[in-house]
């Protein structure tokens, strides 16, 4: 129809568009008028849509709250920023620390929880000190945090130091108490090294510096090569934090008792497992010391289990665990012995009180026997 | 579209009259689309066919992730899936363990453009063993630019301490610097997120790419050492440093994690450096008594062979072999069997 009608409009001698422009037409269908509606509501969607989005550059509408930006970032801690220069001193357990004069690129540092002496003998900071706290603890020791964190680390400060040619590094870690700073010590050093105690530390060298207990600190200090110079620094520092009036800790009652249980038990022998004692889920806070150095593999240990009742209970339990791996040879008196079916080493357990007591790995039923008499005698002494 | 004839009578050219029935169909449809815009512009964001964008993050541009091509070079026929170099400097059991396998020119091409992947995670001494020997790479890097006539040797890795430091002190920037390679620090903008089928953790994650670019042939260079949350972080663990985000919370499921990192990347090889192996107190270390010599090179075709085999024979473990491998062997990428598939090179 619509070919027929411009038929009448028709001009031969138009070159380029011999049909007649649609302005001219008399008629618009019906497709038309509901496309331009549909095109006209669309643009009334869009300004409400702009308008619903509040996109009008006025700031409250630029706002992310918190969580959404937390959630849409991608954490930037690659580089760890040096604190700004001129911080006011940080208190370290009551104590004001005092900042040295010296400090990378002329910049004052602060260097708490690290006390100045640290930087004695010409020592320097490489770069600030650095803390961190049990949910940062991996951005410095990812894949190992989960160690000490297992024993109660609620903090940890590294310091870089360097002299001439020499640098070393010192982490501090934070374990709320002696026990769980001498437990880690414990899980961590090796067998042979012998530990040393001065005035408050313990701990045994390495060939690149040392690694030892300071309070409830857990220190390991690493030189970049092996060293005199760096050992010999290692040492002042671990007597330098020694000094610390905040890093004293009360020394725990078991591992005092522990210490003189038996001739040749040693306070560098003493040992703390904190839990999974003997990969038993429900023993925890257990203490262990042995004679390394003799060649005797017989362990004692403590655990104080708070009143009798709960002594005898946890000890009932015990003994039913250790049933599946060994046979009671004297379940009579004061502690019970137990034969290890295969090993056929002995182990005793007693209680006395609140104190579970006992010795494991022993080489023969005399020596278990012998170990649970000086045991409960110092336990009769310690508690006296 | 056929046009409506006009009611009889009705002369032609005069204004159509609108129908009732025509009306209202038009004010429906007009209702309706206006409901729709409107429904579309103010329904909230979680509810189907929602426009709203409160917090604009519905407008941030989608990243598509990218994947990463197979590296692999199928080894020469006879060749072991893995060999063992021994005795000797770190070059000479580089040597061995790399002929045997049918030679480094054969896995590398002149005009390659080669990553090397060494494990760089601490800024730790090389003598405590917590990072991949510098020796070692040195040798390899010579290996590549020489015999090998590659084009460009780059060293990378993601240390979540300074990288910078962690370079430095492990020794390995400048025994990179000095046998020709290029080390390639990771920043913001060098992440991309990386699309890995079939794994369970990692099928979209940031991924450490800048180094990758135009790169054709991927070499894993990494210690052997003790490790606190999966027993031993040796070949397959080593991929862990190409990764970025918030990765430690993989830790909770770290076997998991490992396995899909063989899926992650199908390396040309993987080297592991026994010269030094840390023997507990990993991964950090710190104190030389935890290391031993260990006088030995592995390289392999199979990374899941090669972790195995250094399970048992470089870390001394005689316990059941890690889970990770375990879970990579289900998941195709290796065999933790080494039964007939190593050559050992004295």
């Amino acid at each position: 129809m619509g070919k027929r009608l411009n038929m009448r409009r028709f001009d031969p001698h138009r070159l380029f568009n011999p049909l007649p422009r649609k302005v001219l037409r008399r008629h618009v269908g019906g497709g038309e008028i509901a496309a331009t509606i549909c095109c006209g509501l669309g643009l009334i969607g869009v300004c409400l849509w702009v308008a619903g989005r509040g996109a009008d550059g006025r700031a409250r509408d630029q706002f992310l709250p918190p969580p959404a930006v937390a959630e849409s970032s991608m954490p930037d801690q690659l580089y760890h920023e040096d604190p700004p220069p001129n911080l006011p001193p940080q208190t370290g357990g009551g104590r004001e620390m005092h900042l040295p004069a010296q400090a990378v690129g002329g910049r004052e540092m602060n260097l708490a929880p690290f006390p100045p002496e640290i930087l004695a003998g010409g020592w320097r900071l490489e770069k600030g000190v650095e803390t961190y706290t049990p949910d940062t603890l991996f951005e410095k020791i990812d894949g190992a945090a989960e160690q000490y964190l297992s024993f109660g680390c609620r903090g940890m400060a590294f310091a870089a130091l360097a002299n001439g040619g020499d640098s070393l590094t010192v982490e501090l870690y934070d374990h709320a108490t002696f026990a769980n700073a001498l437990g880690i010590f414990a899980a961590q050093r090796g067998a042979t090294a012998p530990v040393t105690e001065s005035a408050g530390a313990r701990y045994y060298e390495t060939q690149v510096g040392a690694i030892g207990v300071v309070g409830a600190r857990y220190v390991k200090i690493v030189g970049s090569a092996p060293g005199s110079a760096v050992v010999a620094k290692a040492r002042a520092v671990l007597a330098a934090l020694a000094a610390l009036p905040e890093m004293a800790a009360a020394v725990p009652h078991l591992y005092r008792l522990l210490s003189g249980a038996a001739p040749g038990v040693t306070p560098g022998s003493v040992t703390y497992e904190r839990q999974d004692v003997f990969q038993l889920g429900f023993l925890r806070d257990f203490w262990f010391a042995g004679k390394p150095a003799a060649g005797d593999q017989a362990r004692y240990f403590l655990h104080d289990a708070g009143d009798s009742a709960a002594a005898q209970k946890l000890l009932e339990r015990f003994l039913g665990e250790q049933e599946y791996e060994y046979r009671t040879v004297a379940p009579a008196g004061s502690w019970t012995v137990m034969e290890h079916q295969v090993l056929h080493t002995f182990f005793a357990v007693g209680s006395a009180g609140a104190i579970v007591f006992g010795i494991d790995a022993a080489e023969s039923r005399q020596r278990a026997d012998a170990a649970m008499a000086e045991l409960r005698e110092a336990l009769a002494h310690g508690t006296a | 579209m056929a046009r409506r004839e006009r009611p009889a009578g009705e002369p032609a050219g005069a204004p159509r009259q609108l129908t009732r029935r025509a009306f209202l169909t038009r004010a429906l449809g007009a209702a309706g689309v206006t409901s729709a815009a409107a429904y579309a512009a103010y329904a909230p964001e979680d509810w189907p066919g929602a426009a709203r964008d409160a917090d604009g993050l519905r407008s941030v541009p989608a990243v598509k992730p990218f994947r990463l091509t197979d590296f692999r070079v199928a080894k020469p026929v006879g060749a072991p899936d893995v060999a063992v170099g021994h005795g000797g400097d770190a070059m000479t059991r580089l040597r061995k363990a790399l002929d045997a396998l049918g030679g480094l020119a054969h896995y590398v091409s002149p005009g390659d453009i080669v990553l090397l992947k060494p494990n760089v995670a601490f800024d730790r001494a090389p003598v405590l063993a917590a990072t991949t020997n510098p020796e070692i790479l040195a040798a390899l890097i010579r290996l590549i630019l020489v015999d090998c006539r590659a084009q460009e040797v780059r060293v990378a890795d993601n240390p979540i301490e300074s990288p910078a430091d962690c370079f430095a002190k492990s020794g390995i920037a400048a025994a990179v610097a000095s046998a020709g390679g290029r080390v390639y620090l990771p920043d913001a903008n060098a992440f991309r997120i990386l699309n890995t089928p079939d794994s369970r953790l990692i099928e979209n994650w940031q991924f450490f790419h800048r180094p990758l670019t135009n790169a054709n042939k991927v070499i894993g260079v990494a210690p052997v050492k003790d490790h606190n949350l999966c027993l031993a972080s040796m070949g397959m663990k080593n991929w862990y440093g190409l990764l970025g985000g918030r990765r430690n919370q993989f830790h909770q499921d770290i076997h998991e994690l490992v396995s899909d990192l063989s899926l992650m990347i199908r390396p040309t090889l993987t080297i592991l450096d026994g010269t030094y192996v840390l023997m507990r107190n990993g991964p950090t270390g710190g104190d030389p008594a935890d290391v031993r010599p260990g006088d030995a090179v592995v390289a392999a075709v199979d990374p899941v062979a090669a972790d195995a085999w250094a399970y048992r024979h470089l870390l001394s473990r005689t316990t059941e072999l890690p889970r990770y491998l375990l879970l990579a062997e289900e998941k195709g990428t290796g065999s933790a069997s080494t039964e007939g598939r190593v050559r050992e090179i004295a």
